[in-house]
């Protein structure tokens, strides 16, 4: 081997030693230990991952069991409460007919010049059902104080057939669509005033009818539209047998003498929402109340204007209407049995009423925003030669206080003067309520 | 027996010959005076009657407004379907009030 290629060798392995010698630290090689302690350690960082997880998706032993009772209970309450109240909630509609029983009620006083104070009472239940989208049955009974007992009457009690969007077939008793206070004002919670307008209640339009009606509304664009009413009915009596209704018109009749009817009608036309003029009749041949004699003719007639107007602070109403009744020629009491006749006329009468009330709903109290304030003036002419009737002018005036939308009390004093008698004047509150 | 009254006052008869007229318009148009809906934009023909303001216009006028929680939704169906009739509404609208009175609890 010549020195060369020992020098050659020697360089080489030298080389060779100084590599091995330059390794750093972590290049060197680990030992059997060294590693299997390395693994030890993975195996417990891997074990203490898969603990922290499982504490993430899981409650701790210690506390699992008292949260998830705690919202079982909550929910399982939850859940029952929700039942009861399904449960209630069909309890309101029974069966397939829906029926509801509402109402009105009232309680008055009265001190009257010259006649007394009084307290009185009335209960008017309404009976509704529902018996199909187009087909409902509405009857009310009202139950008054009269004298020494309690007097019912049934107010009306109807069967409503909707034909089609503009036409309703009501067939039974039903109130008169030409009174506009009595099929619109009248119940005690929304007649404003403690009593009622002369002439149209208990005066010379009728209050109800026993018949057929047809009645409907045809829009005409926007806001106008025209409300119609035509029936067919048992006619009034004449009055024959009572000397202090001598010649007057008994429209509380339930039963048609003979084979006369009336007919009526009344037409309304609204040209905007708040504006109502209307036009009504009954026309009739009646019968006397005793079957004797011939009948006579008659004629009723109404007119009525309804407006509301937001001014102000609050809102003005108007109801007005004014009525006519002409009753034929004809001799009462021929014979002079009941101490009156022969007595001859024409009983010819009129009279109506105007109402203007304002609620505030704007002027910054609740007291005042719950205050109405009303007046009314009504009167009503006799006929010339009526023994019974005097002509007599009213001017009421009201406050009421709104307890809820449907409970008010009233407190009215009326100015009541009749043709050659002393003057009624009278005090007059009252609380009504709807239910 | 001749009747006497004030000529003025024979309008009845041209009312019976009108409230005729309207029954038989009504009976044979049920649409009449409402406009045709392909005039209407789509909105307007999907919107129908607004309940509220037929609620406040309409139920206004004769008495103080209940508020809708007052009845039930199955009472407001009956209560109001007497009101149809008695108010002279039309059922499109009343079903537009009683929606509004079901759903505004």
């Amino acid at each position: 081997m010549t020195s060369k290629n020992l020098f050659l060798i020697a360089c080489t392995a030298f080389t060779i030693l100084m590599n091995a010698s330059s390794t750093k630290a972590e290049d060197a090689p680990v030992s059997r230990a060294e590693f299997d302690k390395l693994v030890a350690k993975m195996a417990a960082m891997q074990a203490e991952i898969d603990r922290l997880k499982s504490e993430k998706t899981e409650p701790s032993a210690e506390s699992a069991p008292a949260k998830g009772s705690g919202t079982s209970k909550s929910l399982a309450a939850l859940s029952s409460k929700v039942d009861q109240l399904e449960k209630a909630a069909q309890l309101t509609t029974p069966g397939e007919n829906k029926f509801v029983l509402t109402g009105n009620a009232s309680a008055t006083f009265s001190t009257i010049n010259n006649n007394g104070s009084n307290f009185d009472a009335t209960f008017y239940p309404i009976f509704l059902w529902h018996l199909t989208d187009n087909l409902m049955f509405e009857g009310e009974i009202e139950f008054e104080l009269d004298g020494n007992s309690t007097s019912t009457s049934l107010e009306y009690a109807a069967i409503d057939w909707t034909i089609n969007d503009n036409m309703t077939l009501v067939a039974g008793k039903f109130l008169s669509p030409m009174n506009t206070f009595v099929e619109r004002y009248v119940p005690k919670w929304i007649n404003k005033l403690p009593d009622t307008p002369l002439t149209v209640y208990d005066g010379i339009l009728p209050e109800s009818n026993v018949g057929v009606e047809l009645r409907g509304v045809l829009p005409l664009g926007q806001e106008a539209r025209l409300n119609y009413a035509a029936y067919v009915s048992n006619t009034p009596d004449l009055i024959t047998s009572d000397p202090s209704n001598l010649g007057h018109l008994e429209f509380d009749n339930f039963a048609s003498s003979g084979h006369g009817k009336a007919f009526g009608a009344r037409v309304g036309f609204s040209p905007i929402h708040n504006l109502e003029f209307g036009y009504g009749f009954q026309k009739s041949k009646v019968p006397t109340d005793t079957g004797d004699g011939p009948g006579v003719n008659t004629l009723q007639q109404s007119a009525d204007l309804s407006a509301h107007v937001d001014g102000l602070g609050g809102r003005w109403t108007l109801l007005s209407q004014y009525a006519w009744s002409r009753i034929g020629h004809t001799t009462l009491d021929p014979n002079g049995d009941l101490g009156v006749g022969p007595l001859g006329f024409a009983n010819n009468s009129d009279g109506g009423y105007v109402q203007i009330s304002y609620r505030g709903t704007q002027l910054g109290s609740d007291f005042l925003n719950k205050m109405e304030f009303i007046v009314r003036g009504d009167r009503l002419k006799a006929a010339s030669g009526d023994p019974n009737t005097l002509d007599e002018r009213r001017l009421t005036f009201g406050i009421d206080y709104w307890l809820t939308s449907s409970t008010v009390l009233k407190a009215a004093y009326e100015l009541d003067h009749q043709e050659g008698a002393a003057n009624s004047n009278a005090f007059l509150f009252g609380v009504a309520t709807s239910f | 027996m001749k009747l006497s009254m004030p000529p003025s006052f024979r309008p009845h008869l041209v009312v019976t010959l009108l409230v005729g007229l309207l029954c038989g318009v009504a009976a044979l148009v049920p649409t009449l005076g409402q406009a045709d809906p392909s005039e209407k934009s789509p909105k307007q023909v999907n919107e129908g009657p607004d309940g509220a303001k037929l609620w406040a216009q309409t139920c206004s006028q004769c008495h103080n407004l209940r508020p809708p929680d007052t009845f039930s939704g199955a009472q407001w169906e009956v209560i109001v379907h007497h009101m149809r009739v008695r108010a002279r509404l039309t059922v499109a609208e009343s079903r537009a009030i009683a929606d509004f009175l079901k759903g505004g609890k």
